[in-house]
């Protein structure tokens, strides 16, 4: 009876400048300049979601994904408007359906996921609270009935402890959660369709499989058409049945996922799929000599945050550590982990309130308050690490002030760097807002090496870059670790990024140091149980799955 | 409200106000002092284009001559309490602990407290006169400007381009100037602007009570005042004073909100006595 | 939580400790022989002679030092003895008590109708946000905050009493004369009131989890009910506590234009005539009152706000 969603040439566009349309999904999008208002933000959009079927949608921010997804609910923002096409459900049209039509719609066949699900939770109510709404409106279900039904699909979405996830608010749950409980409210209405915006790009590898194999198992039960927004292609080739791939506003190309991956035929899909393959490559890494003198040691550091919680689990919990001169080290660990804490304390922006880290330029005073020079961080963000009102040759400029030298001389080794990271000079005269995030990376790195660090830690500092960007950056950074003889210390939940480029690995879980081995056999036999996790839940690259090997059970008991 | 025009007039009327004020002694038709029993309350005419007051003193006169008390303390007293209050509030963000604490607290406490009380005490204690009406308002005054300027270098500081400053070894006074302040430039400007718009109406308030400007001077509030009585034989005496402090206080705070959404933030007023909502 | 509250209380007392100290120095700073003034405000008749200004210098323990005397002061004052007036000879506790219930009642209503009110034109304004409507209505709050208190009431004393003669022009006598001076007190906070819930609600309005709300079936009406409007109105708390303790001692003009007997009216009096007893005790009572009002906002703000409510810190 029912035949899915079916979109058919749909037209989406605004009429008013782009200035005046202040609501929430907008902001979110992006803080740069949409489109300008004569560019239609959907142009011919084909798309069908076959009940019991998974389909992604793929493509850069600002594609159209979103749009698209809420075109279906019939939420765009005020002034956009579907100018041409249908879009059905199961029969229905919806895009001449009546306000009255439209709300049974929305939450009741057709739930929705988002990317942030704490800021889609309203703060000052609980997770009952939530899930009642959809359940007296879509399910007709009150009083006891309804209470029991809620927890009924929290337990559904995996929490242990129904009850006492109910009665939390929003922002006592963690990401993961969120998430889960989000899941349980998009199914409150007993829907056959669901709209996923990148639900799991803010988590963790781990957290990120839970959230797949619960959407992956609605799928397979209960028939549950699912819509599957996302840049992840490894996500994709794990799990969805077809793909579509958007770019300005257009499906750029579609079909069943292993074809698309395995032989695009469009240069979008090409671009996107090169991103992703970051395989361990053949190419040789400079060898570390094992006997090298350590470049940082850490001896049972601590570090405690106070007011943080009742638990006052320590952040960063005894971990002795030692790095050696010379090698790439990757630390991963899920958020909360204690890894920036370890980054901080190594560069010296925190103190350790027990233990001792040591860094070779140190002498053999005490370790003073102010950050070593020797030891130099990339932050995550490229768009926080720079002054917006400052431009960037002031902001390279700065560290060099308190270290003499003539105005030229300075100016001739901001120019040495800035080329030694592939930029041209010219890019100095910019602001930050008028460079992309992957150029203030690269500055970011310019400007820590200005210093002649001998260690320099990047602080996930791919994680914000799409992943072409992120390819040539981490590139970089390995012909700096050849060319400079630099020790890197690499922090990153990126299971991917953390192989292909470190020497050894060492793994963070809940501030303690659980494991610390080469890359290789890491990646091969994982000792610690939650190594073993993280090993487990991450999936494939996208490029090495072949046909055969797609996961058809793709059930991995992760507990926490 | 905050498009272009409104901003252009606004800044237009204030000056004209400022310099009328400031050239009074060349351009006012008569002697501010000058009385004429013959002429009293007249009304507006062409000869006084205020009418007269109670003594037959040109009111126009007398505005142009009373406005440079009001605003002269206004102004101090806005310059004096955001340099106190920026000084403080980056100090508390970027010294943190225990002077944190005892800062916040205390200006917390200021707040508490009825500002028209404080400046009756600091009057009663010290006797009317424009120093102790300085101090009457400063008391209090600058608490607005240290809770803004600490809640922003709070944020500040917590930036990445402050902690890579940290890291790159530049000092502190190079992070302070170069990199705080220059955030906290735009709201405080704005700040200020809507606190000298209160100051003028304190100002006025406690001339109004006897307690501002001492009697050979005038300034608008003790005009309203000794024009009261008669308000119902020449309403204009009462009428124009309070314009003209109504028409400036305006003028400035619109200037003052167009200078914060400049800088991005989207009221002052909301901002401005409210109190931290949660303990950071 | 439990912190919060136990710091919040902690800074009360202290404040109140601070304040009441300050004040206790009032007879010591201003100008005048300090004895002479205290022993004015303790003992009924004139005094004369120095002798029997030496004896009751002793007899009251004004040779003391001042830590002695503050405690003893604060001891007397605690138990309601704050002292006689200079000008009418009677305890001061017999003047500040009913001028401050006078001037409780002017506030709470004042804050009532200004709450009531922003609530309907700031929720008003943000639904309707960069329209007419709200343009109106944020232009007309940042015209009412420029607007000095003494110059409104004479002109609405000008049109409503002596003109038109629907009001009374002054005094306190039946609910008739409280019209105006609560239109003139309301105008501040209902400006303040207006723009932070007209923030709020955009805040509110903004979240994602209006557009979540939308996007499970609720119609937009029942989303601005449910969603929008208690999370827009939570700034209201801690504002009308702020706004409590302003307006008690904001209310001096009003009070003095409209001849009404309140604590402005009384604290200005004792000022004018120097009437040091007077406004000890009533600047003590007002401190006291609003420092506590404004933790009494804080801490509702607080538990309305989950967020607050369940944190440790």
């Amino acid at each position: 009876m029912s035949e899915g969603l079916i979109i058919e040439h749909l037209h989406v566009g605004h009429g008013v400048p782009p200035a005046q349309r202040r609501w929430a999904w907008k902001r979110r999008e992006s803080g740069r300049g949409p489109e300008p208002a004569s560019t239609p933000l959907l142009s011919g959009v084909d798309l069908t979601v076959a009940p019991g079927e998974f389909v992604a949608l793929v493509g850069a921010s600002g594609s159209g994904k979103t749009m698209t997804a809420l075109s279906v609910l019939g939420l765009l923002p005020p002034h956009v408007h579907i100018e041409a096409g249908s879009i059905r459900l199961g029969g229905t049209d919806l895009t001449r359906a009546g306000e009255a039509e439209l709300n049974r719609v929305r939450g009741g066949r057709v739930g929705m996921l988002y990317q942030q699900p704490k800021r889609v939770l309203n703060p000052r109510r609980t997770v009952r609270s939530h899930l009642l709404e959809p359940l007296a409106l879509h399910a007709g279900l009150r009083g006891k009935a309804a209470e029991e039904r809620a927890l009924e699909l929290l337990s559904g979405a995996g929490f242990p402890d129904p009850a006492s996830c109910a009665d939390a608010y929003p922002h006592q749950l963690s990401g993961g959660m969120a998430q889960r409980a989000m899941m349980a409210l998009a199914l409150a209405g007993r829907p056959e369709l669901l709209l996923a915006d990148e639900p799991t790009s803010a988590l963790d590898p781990v957290l990120e499989r839970q959230v797949l194999d619960l959407i992956d198992r609605q799928r397979r039960e209960h028939g549950l058409g699912v819509l599957y927004i996302t840049h992840n292609l490894a996500t994709v080739a794990a799990y969805a049945d077809r793909v579509a791939v958007m770019r300005a506003g257009r499906i750029e190309e579609s079909g069943p996922a292993t074809a698309v991956l395995n032989a695009p035929q469009t240069d979008c899909t090409r671009t996107l799929r090169e991103a992703a393959a970051l395989t361990p490559d053949a190419k040789p890494r400079r060898a570390v000599d094992h006997e090298a003198s350590a470049a940082v040691v850490l001896d049972r550091a601590t570090k405690r945050f106070p007011g943080r919680g009742r638990d006052a689990r320590p952040a960063l919990d005894e971990v002795s550590l030692e790095v050696r001169d010379g090698e790439i080290l990757g630390i991963l660990g899920q958020s909360g982990s204690g890894k920036s804490t370890l980054a901080r304390l190594v560069v010296g922006l925190e103190t350790a309130d027990a233990g001792r880290v040591a860094r070779a330029g140190d002498g053999a005073a005490a370790p003073s308050r102010t950050p070593g020079r020797d030891v130099q961080l990339v932050f995550q963000e490229p768009h926080d690490s720079f002054d917006p009102r400052m431009r960037l040759r002031t902001s390279l400029e700065a560290p060099l002030l308190t270290r003499g030298g003539t105005p030229a001389a300075r100016r001739k080794r901001i120019h040495q760097a800035v080329k030694e990271v592939d930029l041209d000079p010219t890019i100095l005269d910019r602001y930050p807002s008028q460079c992309s995030g992957g150029q203030l990376q690269r500055l970011a790195i310019a400007r820590a090496l200005l210093l002649e660090p001998s260690v320099l830690i990047c602080d996930e500092a791919t994680s914000a870059l799409d992943a072409v960007t992120q390819r040539t950056v981490l590139d970089l950074l390995r012909r700096l670790h050849e060319s400079r003889r630099l020790t890197l210390i690499l922090i990153s939940h990126d299971l991917s990024v953390i192989r292909y480029m470190s020497h050894r690995v060492a793994v963070l879980h809940r501030g303690e140091l659980v494991e610390l081995a080469d890359t290789a056999d890491f990646f091969a036999r994982p000792r610690h149980e939650h190594s073993r996790q993280l090993v487990a839940a991450a999936l494939p690259p996208a490029c090495a799955i072949l046909e055969d090997q797609r996961l058809s059970q793709p059930n991995v008991a992760l507990n926490h | 409200m905050r498009s272009r025009t409104a901003l252009i007039v606004a800044a237009s009327v204030l000056a004209v106000v400022v310099l009328s004020v400031a050239l009074a002694p060349w351009i006012s038709p008569y002697p501010p002092a000058q009385q004429s029993l013959a002429e009293r309350l007249a009304p507006a005419s062409p000869t006084h284009w205020l009418g007269t007051d109670h003594l037959g003193r040109d009111t126009l006169s007398r505005l142009l001559e009373g406005g440079s008390f009001s605003l002269a303390v206004a102004c101090a007293a806005t310059l004096l309490t955001a340099a106190l209050g920026t000084a403080i509030g980056v100090v508390s963000a970027r010294r943190r602990g225990w002077i944190d604490e005892v800062l916040t607290r205390t200006s917390d406490v200021l707040l508490a407290l009825p500002e028209m009380v404080i400046a009756l005490f600091v009057v009663a204690v010290l006797g009317a006169g424009p120093v102790s009406l300085l101090l009457a308002l400063a008391v209090t005054g600058w608490t607005p400007f240290a809770r803004l300027a600490r809640a922003l270098a709070y944020d500040v500081s917590s930036r990445g381009f402050v902690e890579a400053a940290r890291v790159l070894g530049c000092s502190p006074s190079f992070v302070v100037f170069r990199h705080i302040l220059p955030h906290l430039s735009g709201p405080l400007l704005g700040q200020a602007a809507l606190r000298f718009g209160q100051f003028l109406i304190a100002v006025g308030a406690l001339s109004y009570l006897g307690l501002g400007v001492q009697p050979p001077q005038s300034d608008w509030g003790s005009m309203l005042a000794s024009a009261q009585p008669y308000a119902a034989r020449s309403p204009l005496g009462v009428l124009a004073p309070g314009l003209v402090i109504f028409t400036v206080a305006l003028c400035v705070t619109l200037i003052g909100q167009h200078l914060a959404a400049l800088a991005g933030l989207r009221t002052l007023l909301s901002l401005a006595p409210s109190r931290r909502g949660s303990d950071v | 939580m439990r912190g919060f509250l136990a710091r919040r209380t902690a800074a009360l007392g202290v404040t109140v400790l601070l304040a009441s100290f300050v004040v206790f120095l009032i007879p010591y700073v201003t100008p005048g022989d300090p004895v002479r003034k205290i022993i004015r405000s303790q003992v009924q008749g004139e005094l004369v002679d120095e002798s029997a200004v030496q004896g009751l210098t002793a007899e009251l323990g004004l040779d003391d030092p001042l830590p002695v005397q503050y405690v003893r002061w604060l001891s007397h004052f605690v138990s309601g003895d704050m002292g006689l007036s200079y000008t009418s000879r009677t305890p001061v506790i017999e003047h500040v008590m009913p001028a401050l219930w006078i001037t409780l009642s002017l506030t709470v209503v004042t804050l009532a109708v200004a709450a009531i009110a922003a609530t309907a034109l700031g929720t008003l304004a943000a639904l309707r946000e960069g329209r007419l409507t709200d343009r109106v209505i944020t232009a007309l709050t940042q015209a009412l905050i420029a607007m000095p208190e003494y110059w409104l009431a004479p002109v609405l004393v000008l049109v409503f009493a002596l003109n038109l003669s629907v009001l009374p022009s002054a005094g306190w006598s039946g609910p008739s004369s409280m019209v105006l001076p609560v239109a003139v007190l309301a105008i501040r906070p209902l400006s303040h009131f207006t723009s932070a819930v007209r923030e709020g609600m955009l805040d509110a309005l903004g979240g994602e989890h209006v557009l979540a709300a939308r996007a499970r079936g609720l119609s937009h009406s029942q989303t601005v009910f449910r969603h929008v409007i208690p999370n827009g109105l939570l700034p209201l708390t801690t504002l009308t506590g702020v706004w409590f303790a302003g307006l008690l001692g904001g209310s001096v003009i009003v009070e003095v234009i409209f001849a009404i007997p309140g604590m402005g009216r009384l604290l200005y009096d004792a000022v004018l005539n120097s009437d040091i007893p007077l406004a000890q005790g009533g600047v003590v009572f007002v401190v006291v009152l609003a420092v506590v009002l404004t933790t009494a906002g804080d801490l509702l703000h607080a538990v309305l706000n989950p967020k607050m409510r369940n944190s440790h810190a």
